[in-house]
């Protein structure tokens, strides 16, 4: 894909010239970490980064056009004075709680096979929660008074809630991408060098903070790592359920449920879930990954991602039984399931249900092009859900039996499409100044977590269930891999014994705990 | 001219200082109805109106009127009923809304038939009205009483959660470079 | 004394009327209560709210934290601001109006006399459209605007009816509460406006409104012919594309002695403009009446009780229909 001019003595500057499993292991994911960002990019890679511009630059013209002529020319009415852009704003937080918690929670529980996929997840979420919050701005009819949220403060409004919610949620998700970042930094500048970009290496040498990697840089980064992950779980439910609240505390009927917070937040994790198996499929075809994200990586996604497709289907119809029962207001459920909306509410169903759990099941579908193909659906039939979940209860009449209707227009289709468009962008440009994967986790991890012949089926039990020791097989003294002091290190491949065993998370995290 | 002509009348009535004024209207028929308008002490709220019919009849419906200056002004208001006693008088407790000259008025019969007052008289309200209750004027906005305390304590809890992102985030930056040092010392005495 | 507004300009022509009476916002006793209390801030009450309770010395550095990031923020204050107020025999407060002009405005100007309301008698009322289209008229409207709207209903029974349906300017206002900018406020003559110099177009004011009472300005391509003034919140015309617009209840009319719009156009004087301070009401057929024994004598009822809005606009409901039954049978 990419001409690569590293060589391999740079690549091995520091490390254990006697592990040589771990030695060659270190090589390879340095290599592919490295590769994207240096040197000349592929032809391919530019045309992609060309066409997804253009795409958002239309974007930005679309909005620009709809900034002189007004909200109706996205096809807003007064009776569907809440539509697409909300949609786009919840589907793309959406996504990024999904990303973030993925990488929190597997940190939490010091799950191994975590180390390829940890900096896609929380790249993903850097990126959609950044082009989620700009959606906020076509959203408002007068987004250049946005500043006046901070001053005219209505601490009464959920909306000014929702700006606190995000604000915070979106500096939390910036410091969990850094944290991690900073090994990698050092690293990639002990690799690449000063020749190459004599910009990036000094700004890398500042962010990188002097890092050695020596046993109490490790102990600070991961004790802080272990705190901001801990605080970003609760975070990201608070913020999705303060999101929701913006529905739930008005009095329209569909709105005001209770279960919204909750049906929010599963919406989110289960769609960010989906979002991170194709970000992690993609990268893995087009950066050349498969050495490290395996089918056992995204297989296991793919079973959290049918956990939360169960539990986001059991809260879709907790939310209608109550209403649906007792016919009070039973309006917007009727034209959910029977009426205007029942192509996009069944497409929901189908595709956002059925058919994720179809191919989690059957085995002949349970891989890598199957899941892909499945989560790409669950991620657009969430956004087609979230558009069920705010449309009928706009475009409902609360007096009389008129209902609105929202017709989706050039602008409104080319502003969102531009935000999906900036999802590879983002990531493709991301990935051009970091690396693609947390080298300095994976040599940590040890090749651990790419091993197939683990069985799927045992691991995943009791690797997502088991609250473990937090980097239970991790940041013991031996690993000072990867820093320039690992020479005097008697025990340094610790991860090296976990290679192959196949015992699971419980052999490695004893092994952990007896060094 | 109508206007001035009120105000004339405010006037004299100001100048005799009287709280009682009395006024003839218009025979109606055979029968003469006087109105009269009483405020029962000082510190009342409420107007006493009494009609009073000539000759007396007992059990006869009057209808009494306020002359409302809402909107382009002149306009009689009915404001309720009262029935005759046996010396003819109908009375009515009315509370002014106003204050100033206002016209009093009143008339024979009940119903939406009768439209306009045969007989009027005019008196200065003094006493300040009583008011729209103060419930109706301001509302507590939602949980309004405890909403003071969430909305501190959500506060602190967002600042709480910024404070410990942020602080990691120094403690980081400040404290990593120097352990750097620290680390490559310790494994040299290490060796 | 009180003095009542009575009319200078009665002989001119409504519409006219409308702007000039906007035009006199300016200098105009009522109006200039309305524009002077605009410009204040609400961050004062907030800052006193705060210290008085010596919020920092409790909960110490976290919450002094908190404080600093709340200092300059109006709290739920709503109920500790009407405490606030300084003590006057009468009921005449602020209104919901944000803003720490009480004091001031309680010095040198008098406390509003009116508190406006309305009166619907859908017995009188045969659907003729007359008071969206004068509504319209005067206020330059779109014809999507119907700040005020009539509704053709189906009771109970099958009999069809009209229900005309301006703002409620309800006393506990939800579009007031969710405004994240304070665009929208309650005057203090009861009437809840917009500031569209300050609205931001979050459209949340719409979603809160349990009377879609709300109307958002889509498009640009409205044109305007020239007017004589800028735009208020009582007049907003021309009105600012991206920022919503409601019913004023005409209040810069009601203040001249003038009926609003759509009940001066209203030809079977089916709606009533009345002011609960001086307890009258007055339609367009001249009728006037007593407000509170109308309502009492016709069984008059508001709109959608349930949601705890507290309107000032009152229906009286012609063949006893079922107000509830409409909104319910919405299908």
């Amino acid at each position: 894909m990419k001409e690569t001019n590293i060589n391999e003595t740079a690549l091995l500057t520091g490390t254990d010239q006697r592990n040589s499993a771990k030695e060659r292991w270190s090589v390879e994911v340095r290599s592919a970490a490295v590769r994207p960002m240096s040197g000349r990019t592929s032809m391919r890679w530019r045309l992609a980064v060309g066409v997804l511009s253009l795409i958002v630059l239309a974007g930005i013209g679309a909005w620009i056009y709809q900034l002189k002529h007004g909200l109706g020319s996205a096809g807003y009415n007064d009776q569907a004075f809440w539509a697409v852009y909300i949609v786009d704003v919840i589907a793309f937080i959406g996504v990024s709680y999904g990303g973030a918690v993925i990488s929190a929670i597997l940190r939490l529980t010091g799950q191994s096979w975590r180390a390829p996929l940890t900096r896609l997840a929380e790249g993903t979420a850097l990126v959609t929660v950044v082009i989620g919050a700009l959606f906020i701005f076509p959203h408002l009819g007068r987004p250049e008074r946005f500043w006046e949220i901070l001053v005219y403060v209505n601490t009464s409004s959920p909306l000014f809630w929702d700006f606190v919610a995000i604000g915070t949620y979106v500096m939390a998700t910036m410091i969990f991408f850094y944290l991690p970042l900073i090994p990698d930094l050092a690293i990639v500048n002990r690799i690449l060098g000063q020749e190459d970009k004599p910009m990036r290496y000094r700004i890398f040498k500042a962010l990188s903070l002097r890092w050695m990697g020596n046993e109490r840089q490790r102990r600070l980064l991961h004790g802080v790592m272990s705190l901001v992950a801990l605080i970003i779980v609760p975070l990201a439910v608070s913020v999705h359920s303060v999101l929701s609240w913006a529905f739930a505390t008005t009095s329209r009927p569909g709105w005001s449920e209770t279960v919204l917070p909750p049906y929010f937040v599963i919406a989110a994790l289960y769609s960010g879930t989906a979002l991170v198996i194709v970000v992690a499929s993609a990268f893995r075809k087009g950066y050349n990954l498969q050495r490290f994200i395996t089918k056992r990586h995204i297989v296991r996604l793919g079973y959290f991602m049918a956990a939360l497709g169960l539990v986001y289907a059991y809260l879709t119809l907790a939310d209608m039984m109550t209403d649906g029962y007792t016919g009070i207001t039973t309006g917007w459920i009727s034209q959910t399931v029977t009426g205007r909306y029942a192509i996009a509410f069944w497409f929901y169903v189908l595709v956002g249900e059925v058919l994720p759990l179809v191919v989690v099941a059957v085995k002949r579908f349970r891989n890598i092009p199957g899941l892909t193909i499945a989560s790409l659906g669950v991620v657009i039939a969430l956004w087609v859900k979230r558009i069920v979940i705010v449309l009928p209860p706009v475009t409902q009449p609360l007096i009389g039996n008129q209902w609105g209707s929202y017709h989706f227009t050039w602008v409104s289709l080319t502003i969102t499409l531009a935000g999906v468009a900036a999802i590879p962008l983002g990531l493709m440009l991301l990935f051009r100044v970091v690396p693609v994967m947390s080298i300095d986790e994976m040599e940590e991890m040890g090749e651990l977590g790419s091993a197939e012949q683990v069985s799927e089926h045992t691991l995943v039990a009791s690797e997502l269930l088991s609250v473990g020791a937090p980097n239970g097989n991790g940041h013991s003294n031996g690993h000072g891999n990867g820093n320039g002091h690992g020479n005097g290190n008697g025990h340094g491949n610790g991860n090296g014994h976990g290679n192959g065993n196949g015992h699971g998370n419980a052999a490695r995290v004893s092994e952990g705990e007896v060094q | 001219m109508r206007a001035i002509l009120r105000w004339l009348v405010a006037f004299c009535a100001a100048l005799a200082s009287l709280l009682i004024i009395s006024g003839t209207a218009a025979a109606e028929g055979s029968s003469a109805l006087t109105v009269t308008v009483q405020q029962l002490s000082p510190a009342s709220d409420n107007l006493t109106m009494v009609a009073r019919l000539t000759p007396a009849a007992v059990g006869q419906k009057v209808t009494f009127f306020v002359d409302s200056q809402e909107f382009s002004g002149h306009s009689w208001m009915a404001v309720g009923s009262a029935s005759t006693n046996s010396s003819g008088d109908a009375t009515y407790t009315y509370t002014p809304t106003w204050t100033g000259t206002t016209e009093f008025g009143a008339a024979i019969g009940s119903g939406d038939s009768i439209a306009a007052p045969t007989a009027v008289e005019s008196f200065q309200v003094l006493k300040d009205p009583p008011g729209v209750p103060q419930s109706a004027i301001e509302y507590p906005r939602p949980m309004g009483s405890t909403g003071g305390v969430l909305v501190k304590t959500l506060l602190g809890i967002v600042a709480i959660v910024w404070i410990l992102l942020l602080g990691s985030l120094l403690l980081v930056i400040r404290r990593m470079p120097r352990l750097a040092g620290a680390g490559e010392s310790g494994h040299k005495g290490g060796r | 004394m009180r003095k009542l507004s009575r009319n200078k300009q009665a002989s001119v022509e409504p519409n006219l009327i409308t702007q000039d009476s906007c035009a006199s916002s300016l200098d105009g006793q009522n109006c200039q209560v309305t524009s002077a209390a605009l410009a204040k801030e609400p961050v004062d009450e907030g800052e006193k709210e705060f210290s008085r309770r010596r919020f920092l010395s409790m909960f110490g550095a976290a919450a002094g934290a908190a404080a600093v990031i709340g200092s300059g923020i109006e709290l739920l204050s709503y109920r500790a601001y009407a405490q606030g107020l300084p003590k006057t025999n009468n009921w005449s407060g602020d209104g919901g109006m944000t803003g720490s002009g009480a004091a001031d405005m309680a010095s040198t100007e008098a406390p509003p006399t009116h508190q406006w309301a309305m009166v619907i008698d859908l017995g009188m009322c045969n659907g003729c459209q007359s008071c969206p289209a004068a509504c319209q008229k005067a206020h330059y409207l779109t014809p999507d605007q119907t700040w005020m709207k009539v509704f053709t209903l189906t009771d109970n029974d099958g009999q069809t009816y009209s229900l005309p349906r301006p703002c409620m300017q309800c006393e506990n206002p939800p579009c007031l509460h969710v405004c994240p900018v304070h665009a929208t406020f309650r005057q203090d003559q009861g009437v809840v406006l917009v500031n569209q110099d300050r609205c931001i177009g979050c459209r949340m004011c719409m979603a809160a409104c349990p009377y879609e009472a709300r109307y958002f300005n889509w498009n640009s391509n409205v044109s305007y012919p020239p007017l004589p003034v800028a735009s208020t919140p009582e007049f907003p015309v021309p009105q600012k594309l991206g920022t919503v617009g409601k019913c004023t209840f005409c209040v810069g009319n009601l203040n001249h002695g003038l009926l609003s719009e759509c009940a001066a156009g209203c030809p079977m004087g089916a709606i009533y403009n009345g002011d609960l301070k001086t307890d009258v009401a007055v339609n367009s057929l001249g009728s006037t009446v007593k407000l509170s024994k109308f309502l009492y004598d016709n069984n008059a009822v508001t709109y959608k009780p349930e949601q705890n809005t507290h309107p000032r606009v009152w229906y009286i409901l012609g063949h006893g229909q079922d107000l509830a039954a409409n909104a319910a049978s919405a299908s």
